[in-house]
Parts: structure tokens; C-alpha cells; sequence
């Protein structure tokens, strides 16, 4: 009888929540660049994630030179958010759009702060981002920078910008997850979506990249690890991008990339491991990028390359095998749009 | 996926604030536009309930206000018949009235055993009834019998008389009569001669009854 009972209401409950859910949800990934905007669609498929889509679309007007260039004053900041909210797609009807968002890796700000300077710190990237061409409060987070210390690693963007952006997209009609830090969603995101560990992974980009060592600690659950911004490669190279020409440009890269793991060692007090740096963003589609930077640092690496066995091949064609390294943020912040919104809400 | 101990988030505060508020204002407005509906709703039919009852009510009194006029006459009317049933009543009641004759027989019955000596000139009667008519039924006051001297009920006998010396037993004659009151000759001096001598008798008549 009991059983009965609960039985009763078990697929009445059920039935309920199919009710509920009834509009398919979408996760979809929204990486803002300076230039272009890249988006990745996870659907789910009998609770499995399938990449469904990819949309590539290009901020410049009438194939202009590099709007980085143009972004040096609030005038064009508003521009620039203008013209994202413009170009990005209205969430489409009958679906529930669930979006993560990264910002330009250029809008953020790193420090690496002790336990009990959040305040002052909080105060200084206040000050920082007035002074900038953002002339706002700063929104700042914080994580723990290594496994076994207690140093902080603080990401700070400014507060008026990035709620300008979040609103703008929420008026579109999707459904705002989360804006995570473009280099914590690779890291995060790497091992399920390449199926490789990476000992971190660097985003190259035009624009500046970031690279990132956050990895999930062996004792508990929690992630810990470094986040750097990567300069940006020299806006005055035209023509096609090879390993030649931006050679001085990788000396810089693969310092930074060196310098960050060595840190993240010292933080971590962890030996030496074999695990390979890996490469994503536009940049890491150019041939022999993997070898120019292994032989500079000597460590291996490897490029991102999604893992899954279907991936959208109408929607996107790629120059070369590792094209999709490009889409390596939308389809992790995607991703990350998949997982619990508890993520999103804070300590 | 694994729990995140620390937020990477980097959306401020406000944006999920403003979402929850606008939720939680969508909720309210949604209750409010529910409890608005219902009490539209209750005020409507109520409305309608005292709109109906109002038709039906002033249907009815169309349709009654007629049979009140006709019931409203019909009270006039048997009001009227019966003031008017009264009247009758009372004016096929009523008798003959004798009293003026009673009057008359009385001071002829007094004259009769000097008819020799006493010359009548004029029988003059007023009875009380008058003075009841002209009150209209209320009680006669000593103003309105002052002012209306005429309705004074009186009996005015104006006579010849041959031998002083009746005068005295004819008065006394007419005060043995029941039907006259007050009797009172006064005798004129500046009449009359050696052989006659005019006097005039004042009585009051005593009605058997009061005619209405």
C-alpha cells in the first residue's frame, strides 16, 4: 500500500516537473573579445551534453582595422558595449537560453593578495578602475591561489561596465549564469571537455590572453590556482600571422607561462609534474605555435581540441585541425552554463 | 561536477539583486493582479446582484404602483362614504325639532289667562342650537359669544299691557315654564300711556336638545 502511495506520488511529482521544464534549455557560451564575439551551444540530449552550434561574429564595422586600438576612452568603452549588445543574436523562441559570459581578458584586473588584505586591496582596484577609462567601482572575487597557502588570487572588473553588458544580454532574452574569467573556465572546463589534464592552459589572443593553473585540489573539492593576463600580441602585424613574425611576441609568452608555473609550484609546494601546458584561443591555430613554445620552455604541450564525439560541423569550418581551439572559451563557459547556478551565487 | 568553494562570478551583486526583484515583482504583481481580478470580480456581481434586485424591485413597483393609487382611492373613497354614511346617518336620525314650537307653547300657555289684559306684539326666540352651528361644534367661548350677539340664545316678547298688576303673575307664569329660563321683563318708560304700557320680557329658551 505504501508503496503504492509513494509510488503515486513519485510520478506525480515527475510529471510535474516535466510540466515545469517543458521548453528545452540551451547552454550557451559567450566569449567577448575586442573583436569578435564567439558563441557555443550545449544542448543536453538524455542529460548528455552535445555541442549543438557555434557563431562567430566579428565586432569590426566594414572590415575596419583592430577596434583595440579604438577603445581608449569611455566614449568608445559605451561604443564597444553598443555594438556587442547589437551584434549578439535575441535568445531564440521555445528555448530557455542559459548563458556564461568572459569579458575581454583586457577588462580584468589580477592581484595576488594575502588572507587579510581583501579590504585594502578591494579599495586599491576601486581607485585603479576610476582612474582607468572604466570610471566605476570595481566588482572584485576572490579564490585561493595555491593548494597550500593562504595567499588570495583577486580578479576585480568594473562594476558599471560589466553591469551594463549583463543587463544588456539579460534584455535579450537569455538567461545570465554567470561572467567568469575567461582563463578559470578553461582550466576548469579542460579536463571534461579535451579529456587531458592540463597543467595549465594559456589563452592567445590578439588582444592579450590569460593564462591560467587552476586545478582541482586531491584533498576535498575545491579549485585553487593562478590567474595572469598574457600581453597582447603587436596590433601592427598585417597579413598572416606565422611563427616568424611574432617571434619576439612568444619570447614574451612563454616567459609569462614559465614564470606562472614556477609560482604556482612555489604556492602549491608541489613537485614537478608531466602534465602539458595547454593552448587555446585564436592564436593557437597557428602551425607549430605547440613546438615554438615547448622548445622555449621546455615542457610539453599540447593545443585544445575538443573531446567530444559530435561536434557542429555546418555551422562552423575550421583552417586547420586545431581551428576549434578558437571556440575553446565559448564551448567552456557553455559548459560551465551546464553546471548547478550555485556556482554563480557567490560565497 | 565538483563544488566550488569560492565564487570566480564576476557579476556584481546588483544584477542578481535587480533579477530577484524584478522575480519577486512579477510574483507580487501577479497576486495582485489575482486579488484585483477576484475583488473586481466580487464587486461586479455584487453590483449586478443590487442591479437586478433594483429592476426587480422597480418592475414590481411599476406593476403595483397602480393597484397602491387604486387602493389609495378606494381608502379616500370609503373614508369619504363613511363620513358621508355619518352625515346620513345622522341627518335621517335626527327628529323634528319641537323646541321653537315648545318655545311658543310655553309663552301661550303663560299668556293664556291674561289674554284680556296683555297685546303680544313679537315673539322673538333664538334657540342654543344656533350659537352651536355657528362655533362649529366647539366649546362656545364667552369672546365668541360676545362678538356674535345676535347667536345669544334668547327669547324676545314684546307686549302691550293694559293692567301693570299682571305684569308680575305673567312673569311668574313664564318662570314656571320649564322651557324658558331666566326671565326678566324690562319696561320700556318711554312708552306707552296711561292705558298701556309697553314692556319687553327677555328669556332663554331651553332647547330639548342641541341640533349638530
Amino acid at each position: 500500500m505504501s508503496s503504492l502511495l509513494q509510488f503515486l506520488s513519485t510520478s506525480k511529482i515527475a510529471r510535474r516537473r516535466s510540466l515545469a521544464s517543458r521548453r528545452e534549455v540551451r547552454y550557451v557560451g559567450i566569449d567577448l573579445d575586442v573583436e569578435a564575439i564567439r558563441i557555443a551551444i550545449i544542448r543536453k540530449q538524455d542529460t548528455y551534453p552535445i555541442w549543438d552550434s557555434s557563431i562567430n561574429l566579428s565586432l569590426q564595422e566594414n572590415g575596419a582595422t583592430g577596434i583595440g586600438e579604438a577603445i581608449d576612452s569611455p566614449q568608445s568603452l559605451e561604443c564597444w558595449i553598443q555594438r556587442v549588445l547589437r551584434v549578439l543574436p535575441r535568445s531564440g523562441e521555445g528555448f530557455r537560453n542559459r548563458v556564461a559570459i568572459s569579458l575581454p581578458s583586457s577588462w580584468l584586473h589580477y592581484e595576488i593578495i594575502g588572507q587579510n588584505e581583501r579590504a585594502t586591496a578591494t579599495t586599491t582596484c576601486d581607485s585603479l578602475m576610476k582612474d582607468s577609462l572604466f570610471q566605476s567601482e570595481a566588482h572584485t572575487q576572490c579564490w585561493s591561489a595555491g593548494a597550500n597557502t593562504d595567499r588570495l588570487m583577486l580578479a576585480a572588473v568594473s562594476k558599471q561596465a560589466t553591469l551594463k553588458l549583463v543587463r544588456g544580454i539579460h534584455l535579450l532574452g537569455y538567461e545570465v549564469a554567470g561572467v567568469y574569467p575567461a582563463g578559470i573556465a578553461l582550466s576548469l572546463a579542460a579536463k571534461r571537455l579535451t579529456t587531458l589534464t592540463p597543467r595549465c592552459v594559456a589563452y592567445l589572443s590578439r588582444f592579450g590572453g590569460s593564462v591560467s593553473t587552476l586545478k582541482v585540489s586531491s584533498v576535498g573539492s575545491s579549485e585553487s590556482g593562478l590567474c595572469r593576463k598574457l600581453p597582447a600580441l603587436n596590433t601592427k602585424i598585417r597579413g598572416a600571422i606565422s611563427i616568424d613574425n611574432i617571434a619576439p611576441w612568444l619570447d614574451t609568452i612563454a616567459q609569462e607561462i614559465d614564470a606562472t608555473l614556477k609560482y604556482s609550484r612555489r604556492l602549491d609546494q608541489t613537485p614537478n609534474d608531466s602534465l602539458p601546458i595547454m593552448l587555446a584561443g585564436p592564436l593557437a591555430a597557428i602551425s607549430d605555435i605547440d613546438a615554438a613554445i615547448a622548445s622555449r620552455i621546455q615542457f610539453p604541450v599540447a593545443i585544445w581540441r575538443y573531446a567530444g564525439a559530435k561536434r557542429p560541423g555546418v555551422s562552423v569550418t575550421y583552417d586547420n585541425e586545431f581551428g576549434e581551439a578558437a571556440d575553446a572559451i565559448a564551448l567552456s563557459l557553455a559548459h560551465f552554463a551546464t553546471l548547478p547556478s550555485r556556482l554563480g551565487k557567490g560565497r | 561536477m565538483n563544488t566550488v568553494h569560492l565564487s570566480y562570478d564576476l557579476i556584481p551583486v546588483e544584477f542578481r539583486n535587480e533579477v530577484d526583484a524584478r522575480r519577486i515583482r512579477g510574483v507580487w504583481i501577479f497576486l495582485i493582479a489575482m486579488l484585483a481580478i477576484l475583488l473586481g470580480h466580487f464587486v461586479f456581481t455584487d453590483w449586478l446582484r443590487v442591479e437586478v434586485a433594483n429592476r426587480c424591485a422597480r418592475l414590481m413597483a411599476a406593476k403595483v404602483g397602480p393597484i397602491i393609487d387604486i387602493r389609495a382611492a378606494a381608502i379616500t373613497q370609503s373614508e369619504a362614504n363613511l363620513r358621508t354614511a355619518k352625515s346620513i346617518d345622522q341627518i335621517q336620525s335626527a327628529r323634528p325639532d319641537d323646541s321653537l314650537l315648545q318655545t311658543l307653547a310655553s309663552v301661550t300657555v303663560a299668556a293664556k289667562p291674561f289674554h284680556d289684559d296683555i297685546l303680544i306684539d313679537s315673539i322673538d326666540i333664538r334657540l342654543p342650537l344656533e350659537e352651536h352651528l355657528a362655533t362649529n361644534g366647539v366649546e362656545p367661548q364667552s369672546q365668541t359669544v360676545a362678538v356674535v350677539d345676535d347667536l345669544v340664545p334668547r327669547v324676545l316678547i314684546r307686549l302691550r299691557v293694559s293692567d301693570p298688576l299682571v305684569i308680575e303673575s305673567f312673569l311668574e307664569a313664564l318662570r314656571d315654564q320649564p322651557r324658558l329660563a331666566e326671565v326678566d321683563a324690562i319696561v320700556d318708560p318711554h312708552s306707552g300711556d296711561d292705558t298701556q304700557q309697553e314692556l319687553t320680557i327677555y328669556a332663554v329658551p331651553q332647547a330639548t336638545r342641541v341640533i349638530p
